[in-house]
């Protein structure tokens, strides 16, 4: 079965797996390889997402290419590195299982990435050897005798340095090599197996029938698969169902039994094993890498006690800076581009319903979306600097103690700061955190940061609140950093109320490796901005415009009724007839508490979808009201809110007082308001309970927080 | 903690020497002043923390040093077989380590 020929395979292309160590250089093969460019992160566990290519051997036969989650062992810590150990395991006819592994290791570090290596080898699939980073490790005075290590561990070795493409041919041969040869490592026997404590495996033997009724393991490498099945120290097992749980927990306890260290006496074995290995293999030159010296130098400051703190403040203020003030020229461009757009659509189509759609649902609808493409962008930008150089980890390194606090860990930081941009792919980066409640609680607490969505919702508030003249950039700039603190410090605040009542226990510690720094890539950061700005714009093409289609239709129809007196009813009294009118005057008693009308309600109401729906719904709301005029600009949007009065009559109060306008923006800070991140939610912790927790909660806090401001304001005699 | 016992010794006069002291008194990773130099002596079993740490690398037996330490003194970089890797100080208090 090792060794199919390409000819036997008809169902499928050959698959080959990249394994390591997170940064051994994976990703950069895959580049290389595949052509398919993609992300190259720096920080550990960057690759989260299943990742796959293809790519032509040296024959013309076409290959399929995964990139596996980079991980230290196949006791597998985190769900992301449970993929990896159950992509290794999996039966031969599954999807992502590979005919061939190539497994990446740090030339410089051999001992620790053997380790990995070793675990995989004993699997007895095939496999080849990339040494990477040969020109690092030359650089440190190692030599290392790569024939002598292929003879020793019975596996093809190439030396490569992916970074500067030297190793692909002899990689691209080495593959073709064992894949029409069969497996060289089917002869390998490492003595490490043999040592498995004999207690152990036994043990592990007898339980092997009940794991396969279970569907745990497949003949073949049961033992070792129970093996790290059982090693597995996520407590809630990602894909078991309660029996398969509670075996593998039964399993675990029988070990412990039998001997209470016996996880660390295997890894005690395989290290004694590698290092009679490197003694053979590997000459140490004592020099210290050029890189080592630079990061060191590096990392003085940037982790300075004091120092590594203020260049953190300054990073983080600089990019929101970027994302206030730079980010106003292109979206004016976007905002300019757009009318443009409207007027030839005015131009070209007759009055009517249809014209109606297109200018005031669908158009406005984007406008209110794509404008703000650019400063999703400049935080995305940011944040992929921070991964390719390394500085990541090293954020994550100083923040630890403090995420520690309220119950969090550093490795939180990342999903937390990566939610400012777009709680998806914040929940999503929470894959890295081993400790399933640490997971948890980051997951639950993401949306609170606040992310883009919310920013135009923030912009139209402020905006609204007094006109334009009459307030100073450092108010908006203070009102601004006064929104992203509450939400930040909801996020802290909930965090600490989940450790100690919802997910009770220590904040796991973080390993975290500090990786050298390096140049960014430029290409990869480039086309990973492209990869999120197509997302984007894919999300605003479909649920969203969707949204605000619907909502146009909700404000048109059904029509009021032509009068008998003859005179054409009022705007107000067309939008009071439609379906979008009748629903918001049902929820008023619910939100006029805290000040809002029926049409904000209209407002909050379409924005549980998505946040930024708010804006595009006033949008609609406002040009329907006066559907004869052309061109609704965003600002005439925001002079239209501040016409807007309480009563309806134009001399009443107004209705968008700068206290009703702080209210909607708190309410907005604390609310889950967006579908993508509850399904997100609901994927990653497997089930509806955690999503509906989070709706909960969230919702409850911004309702009380809203009434809060509004009732207390009014009560201190603000208006 | 065996730098604290020296200094209390000689406040009364006795001044044991702290090689002495070292002998006697256990050390642990988190004990050491960044840049000394190290290794490890013994670390419990059946933790799952400390397996992790032993996966990658820190074993009895391996040389380490500390590289430097947060503020407020965690989390600390250590230097392990050629890479650095951030450890609580929780977990690096109960790895005992001796000069080298």
């Amino acid at each position: 079965m090792n060794s199919k020929r390409p000819d036997e395979m008809s169902t499928r292309d050959l698959t080959i797996a990249l394994v390591g160590n997170p940064n051994a250089g994976k990703t950069t093969i895959f580049n290389a390889l595949t052509g398919l460019r993609q992300k190259v992160g720096n920080y550990p566990g960057i690759t989260v997402e299943r990742k796959a290519g293809t790519f032509f051997s040296q024959h013309g036969e076409k290959l399929t290419l995964i990139d596996l989650p980079g991980t230290y062992s196949l006791s597998a810590r985190s769900p992301d590195e449970a993929v990896t150990r159950d992509a290794l395991m999996s039966h031969s006819a599954q999807l992502d299982h590979p005919d061939l592994v190539i497994l990446v290791l740090d030339a410089s570090n051999l001992a620790r990435h053997l380790y990995l290596a070793t675990q995989v080898i004993e699997l007895r699939m095939p496999c080849i050897l990339a040494l990477n980073m040969m020109d690092v490790a030359r650089n440190a005075g190692i030599v290392i005798d790569n024939e002598k290590l292929e003879s020793l561990l019975g596996v093809p070795v190439v030396l490569m340095d992916a970074s500067r493409n030297q190793g692909m041919t002899e990689l691209k041969i080495g593959i073709s090599r064992v894949l029409n040869q069969g497996n060289p490592a089917k002869e390998y026997e490492s003595p490490q197996h043999m040592a498995l404590p004999s207690q152990i495996g036994t043990l592990l033997d007898q339980r092997i029938p009940e794991a396969e009724k279970l569907g745990l393991c497949q003949s073949g490498n049961g033992i070792l698969r129970l093996l790290y099945l059982v090693s597995h120290h996520d407590s809630e097992h990602f894909g078991f169902n309660p029996e398969q749980l509670s075996f593998v927990r039964q399993v675990k306890n029988e070990l412990t039994a039998l001997e209470a260290g016996w996880e660390d006496r295997l890894v005690s074995n395989r290290y004694d094993w590698i290092e009679t290995i490197v003694e053979k293999t590997v000459r140490r030159g004592e020099v210290i890498s050029d890189s080592a010296v630079t990061t060191d130098r590096i990392d003085r400051w940037l982790l300075h006690p004091v120092l590594g703190w203020m260049i953190l403040a300054g990073m983080l203020f600089s990019m929101f800076f970027l994302i206030f003030s730079f980010a106003q020229i292109p979206m004016g461009m976007i905002e300019s581009l757009m009318s443009w757009l409207r007027d030839q659509v005015v131009n070209l189509m007759p009055a009517g319903d249809l014209r109606d759609l297109l200018t005031d649902g669908v158009l406005s609808g984007m406008e209110g979306i794509v404008i703000f493409l650019p400063q999703i962008l400049i935080l995305f930008f940011f944040i992929s600097i921070m991964e390719e150089t390394g500085y990541m980890a090293r954020v994550a390194f100083l923040m630890d103690r403090l995420m520690g606090r309220v119950g969090l860990n550093g490795k939180s930081f990342v999903p937390l700061l990566s939610s400012y941009a777009c709680a998806v792919p914040g929940v999503m980066a929470a894959r890295t955190i081993e400790n399933p409640k640490d997971r948890l609680i980051t997951i639950l607490v993401a949306p609170l940061a606040s992310c883009s969505a919310r920013l135009p919702v923030y912009l139209l508030m402020i905006a609204a609140m007094v006109p334009e003249e009459q307030m100073s950039i450092w108010v908006k700039v203070g009102l601004m950093f006064l929104m992203y603190f509450l939400g930040t410090f909801g996020a802290f605040a909930f965090a600490w109320i989940f450790r100690h009542f919802l997910a009770k226990g220590q904040a796991s510690p973080m390993l975290l490796e500090l990786p050298p720094y390096r140049m960014p890539r430029w290409k990869s950061v480039g086309l990973f901005l492209w990869e999120r700005a197509q997302i984007f714009i894919r999300r605003a093409g479909t649920i969203i415009l969707g949204l605000t289609i619907l909502m146009w239709a909700a404000t048109t129809w059904p029509k009021f009724p032509e009068s008998q007196s003859g005179n054409p009813p009022t705007d107000a009294q067309k939008l009071e007839y439609s379906l979008a009118g009748r629903l918001g005057k049902i929820i008023e008693p619910v939100v006029s508490p805290l000040g809002y009308d029926w049409k904000i309600g209209i407002g909050l109401l379409t924005s549980f979808a998505a946040r930024e729906v708010f804006v595009s719904t006033m949008a609609v709301i406002y040009s329907v009201e006066e559907s004869d005029d052309e061109a609704i600009t965003r600002k005439q949007v925001r002079d239209k809110l501040a016409m807007e009065t309480r009563d309806g009559t134009p001399d009443g109060p107004p209705l968008y007082t700068p206290l009703v306008c702080l209210g909607i923006m708190v309410f907005y800070v604390f609310a889950m308001q967006c579908l993508s991140t509850v399904a997100v939610v609901k994927r990653e912790t497997g089930g509806w309970k955690w999503p509906i927790f989070q709706i909960v909660y969230m919702t409850a806090t911004a309702y009380v927080m809203a009434l809060l401001v509004f009732q207390i304001g009014r009560a201190l005699g603000f208006s | 903690m065996s730098h604290w016992i020296e200094s209390f010794t000689r406040q009364f006069g006795i001044g044991v020497p702290l090689s002495l002291i070292r002998i006697v008194v256990k050390q642990y990773l988190s004990d050491l002043a960044d840049g000394v130099p190290a290794r490890i002596k013994d670390m419990p079993t059946g933790q799952p923390n400390l397996v992790r740490l032993r996966e990658m690398g820190l074993l009895p037996g391996t040389r380490v040093h500390i590289v430097r330490r947060n503020v407020l003194g965690d989390p600390l970089e250590v230097a392990v077989r050629g890479s650095f890797l951030s450890v609580r100080k929780s977990d690096a208090s109960q790895i005992e380590v001796e000069l080298t």
